[in-house]
């Protein structure tokens, strides 16, 4: 049975609600999704909370899934998830005090906060954050050009492009930060 | 098909000028390799115990939400089919059976040792029995077949039937 046969069943077991399936699902995605929440955020406790969200939130949206590429389906809501968390956090800052904000966004990461992020994860938020999306998006959730640009809804060159020159970018900036050591 | 197994130079081609293919698909490439070798850490062995549960408590609570409704109708509609069935059993009206002169007197007589009237009635049959019985008496001496003294069976007869009456009378 190759891969995409075991995940039409694992599927097909999560729609029936069989909690064997889902625990399946989660061993043959865990790994991918919280890669992608992690590289997004940075944080690791966040992708927990997010991954924990994301399936649990299966588990309630799964009667939806009518069909096709299972992979978009999936990314799609973890996507939806993630930019949840993104208002949630704006919606906070907002109503912190502007001066402690202000204090704030001046200090300096601290040794801590370096040490918790790796050197990748800091180039990738020097990239616009659609691009890091993109490019996290295509890694993590191993999708096609053709299946990235069915999902942002854009000509598939277009997607090409901006895959092309963020990776060309990311990796400047990683050798950038090689050389600085 | 996913991103490892896509014929990128061909896609490449397609947008790209010659010169410039071989190094997109190169530049691609190296891209993807250093994601690859700069993988995010991996989730705890202990997450993912705990989503698990989380994922089995929803999925029984979402099977009570399911099931839940389907036992409440079925047992509404259970005592709907009892209730229903007593009523047509109390309100389905019985063929009475007419009963004869005859019957209903007996079934007024064995009804109820406890009803007065009945007991009334079991009197008035005993009584009715005696006084025939008199009636016969009498008739046997009229005609002499009466083997006694005649004038003092007659009186004896006079004597049974007043105090017969007397205790009729007195209930």
């Amino acid at each position: 049975m190759d891969e995409s046969d075991k995940l039409n069943e694992i599927v097909a077991g999560c729609k029936r609600g069989d909690s064997e399936a889902f625990s399946q699902l989660l061993d043959m995605y865990a790994g991918r999704c919280f890669g992608y929440f992690y590289r997004l955020s940075g944080k690791r406790e966040v992708s927990n909370d997010l991954l924990s969200t994301l399936f649990i939130k299966l588990v309630e949206k799964f009667g939806s899934f009518k069909g096709g590429s299972f992979n978009s389906w999936l990314f799609t809501i973890a996507s939806n998830i993630f930019y949840d968390y993104l208002r949630h956090q704006q919606r906070q800052k907002r109503l912190i005090d502007g001066k402690t904000a202000a204090i704030r966004s001046k200090t300096p990461p601290t040794r801590a906060d370096i040490a918790m992020s790796d050197t990748l994860q800091m180039q990738l938020e020097k990239l616009d954050k659609d691009t890091a999306e993109l490019l996290i998006m295509r890694f993590y959730g191993q999708f096609t050009f053709k299946e990235l640009s069915k999902m942002r809804d854009e000509p598939i060159g277009t997607t090409l492009s901006k895959v092309h020159r963020g990776l060309k970018k990311l990796r400047g900036l990683m050798e950038a930060e090689k050389a600085k050591e | 098909m996913d991103k490892n197994t896509e014929n990128l130079t061909e896609l490449v081609t397609r947008f790209y000028d010659e010169p410039e293919i071989a190094q997109v698909v190169d530049e691609i490439a190296a891209g993807d390799e250093l994601l690859g070798r700069c993988r995010a850490p991996e989730p705890d062995s202990g997450l993912i115990a705990a989503i698990k549960g989380q994922i089995n408590a929803r999925l029984m609570l979402r099977e009570r939400r399911i099931f839940h409704p389907i036992i409440q109708r079925v047992a509404v509609a259970a005592c709907l089919m009892i209730i229903a069935l007593i009523g047509m059993k109390l309100l389905t009206p019985t063929q009475p059976v007419a009963p004869g002169p005859a019957m209903a007197a007996l079934n007024r007589i064995w009804a109820d040792d406890s009803d007065p009237l009945s007991e009334g009635d079991m009197q008035f049959a005993l009584l009715t029995a005696e006084v025939d019985e008199i009636d016969d008496s009498i008739l046997r001496i009229r005609m002499d077949e009466w083997e006694t003294d005649s004038e003092s069976a007659v009186s004896e007869l006079e004597m049974e039937i007043a105090d017969i009456n007397t205790d009729f009378w007195k209930g």
